[in-house]
């Protein structure tokens, strides 16, 4: 039987510093900033391209590749969750801790729940056991509190902070 | 790139994932930390998921949650000190700066051959002020001593390192110069056996070759002295039943211990 030719069926997704990037309804689905673009009445998705101007190519194209690994590795077998992890650990291996980060802000951006909770384990793995200054470092926050309250901190939270050497 | 801050949201799901140690020593970050360390989110993943039973097995904490009190403060009710549950045969908290499970089998919830409270001039059971039970077993004059406990591993925390330990002290100790016997079995399988002493220190003693190098107890911040039975290893993935006894039968008559119980609790990583 003869298949009618199909509609445009993919989502163009414009990073800040790049070319469009095409994705399928699947992948673009689990983006709730997308998807709420999507749901618009003015969308015709043959000729809309969605600019996303906080989030570059390379950004944009991990959290493609994380969800289309994830979405296409379902089974429970073991097999299969050895080579998630495998493909996990390289997907993390590849980022510093700048790109990782940043990849948490474009992911945190786009609101996909599945990359968010994965790069918000690694970060956490990141920072477990850390000191206070470590992690400001890490996300490069300053210290926005006076002498007498961190005082307070420390005193509320003692237990946290035996055997911590102080920064 | 990137200068924008993390919301704070994000901020308490990456918390979350840390330990309850961890969120308390990074609430120091900044304030949006300390705001997201404050959190219900946070707390919520750091609570076990049956705490709201757990309080309704005790009776002093009964009614705590009557109060809406936030997660945080329930994680600190329950590693502040243990709450005493199920009709006092045993307690609960949490290892306050892991979450991590621990209890206590009350000496009542013990098997102590001879001390059913028919023999008191063998065991009688008492009140010790110190004790966080209202009972404690206190041996009177026995040859053979003789107790055993078992406690369940589908309570502990799943993926963790426990260890089971006698918690005792001695109170004009009497005949109790002979190494006594820990054994442990896990569901029948893995069993261990060793010899210790209950005296915390050996000074004045003469060591022979049998004594040297046996374990012994250490005092506890409770006051009480405890010896560490066996280590073991909860996957989580198996409900194991961990059967621990101590036997004594050497020497003739003894007296002087008292038992609080025997506590499973994760041994400190190391």
């Amino acid at each position: 039987m003869a298949k009618t030719p199909e509609p445009k069926r993919t989502i163009s997704l414009k990073p800040c510093d790049g070319d469009v990037i095409e994705v399928s309804p699947m992948i673009a689905k689990q983006m709730q900033t997308i998807q709420s673009f999507i749901e618009d009445d003015s969308f015709i998705a043959t000729t809309t391209i969605i600019p996303l101007p906080n989030v570059t190519a390379f950004q944009l194209s991990k959290i493609i590749d994380y969800l289309n690994y994830h979405s296409n590795s379902k089974a429970v077998a073991d097999n299969v969750k050895e080579s998630t992890k495998k493909f996990d650990e390289e997907f993390l291996k590849e980022l510093e801790h700048d790109k990782l980060k940043e990849l948490l802000h474009a992911a945190n951006y786009l609101n996909v729940k599945e990359v968010l909770d994965f790069l918000c384990q690694a970060v956490a793995d990141l920072i477990q056991d850390k000191s206070v200054k470590f992690v400001r470092k890490f996300f490069g926050v300053v210290n926005d509190y006076s002498v007498e309250e961190e005082e307070d901190i420390r005193r509320t939270h003692a237990w946290a902070f035996e055997g911590v050497e102080e920064d | 790139m990137g200068c924008e801050s993390l919301p704070e949201g994000c901020i308490a799901t990456i918390l979350s994932r840390t330990t309850p140690r961890d969120t308390c020593i990074l609430s120091l970050v900044s304030r949006t930390f300390y705001s997201a360390s404050q959190s219900d989110a946070v707390w919520a993943s750091f609570l076990p998921s049956d705490y709201i039973s757990i309080f309704s097995r005790s009776v002093s904490h009964s009614s705590f949650l009557a109060s809406s009190p936030s997660n945080k403060s329930i994680y600190l009710a329950l590693s502040h000190r243990p709450i005493i549950i199920d009709h006092a045969t045993m307690s609960f908290h949490l290892e306050r700066k892991s979450g991590k499970r621990c209890y206590m089998l009350a000496a009542r919830a013990l098997t102590i051959i001879w001390g059913d409270g028919n023999t008191p001039h063998y065991w009688k059971w008492t009140t010790l002020p110190d004790s966080r039970f209202p009972e404690v077993a206190q041996l009177v004059n026995v040859c053979w001593l003789e107790i055993h406990g078992v406690i369940n591993t589908s309570p502990l925390t799943p993926n963790t390192h426990y260890a089971a330990y006698f918690v005792f002290k001695m109170i004009d100790p009497e005949g109790l110069r002979y190494p006594v016997r820990l054994s442990v079995d896990i569901s029948f399988r893995q069993s261990t056996v060793k010899e210790v002493y209950l005296y915390p220190n050996l000074d004045g003693w003469h060591v022979d070759n049998r004594m040297r190098g046996l374990q012994l107890p250490n005092v506890r911040s409770d006051g009480w002295l405890e010896i560490e039975m066996r280590e073991f290893f909860n996957s989580g993935l198996v409900d194991d039943e961990v059967h621990m006894s101590i036997t004594g039968t050497e020497g003739s008559w003894k007296r002087g211990l008292v038992i609080e119980g025997i506590e499973v609790r994760p041994k400190e990583a190391n």
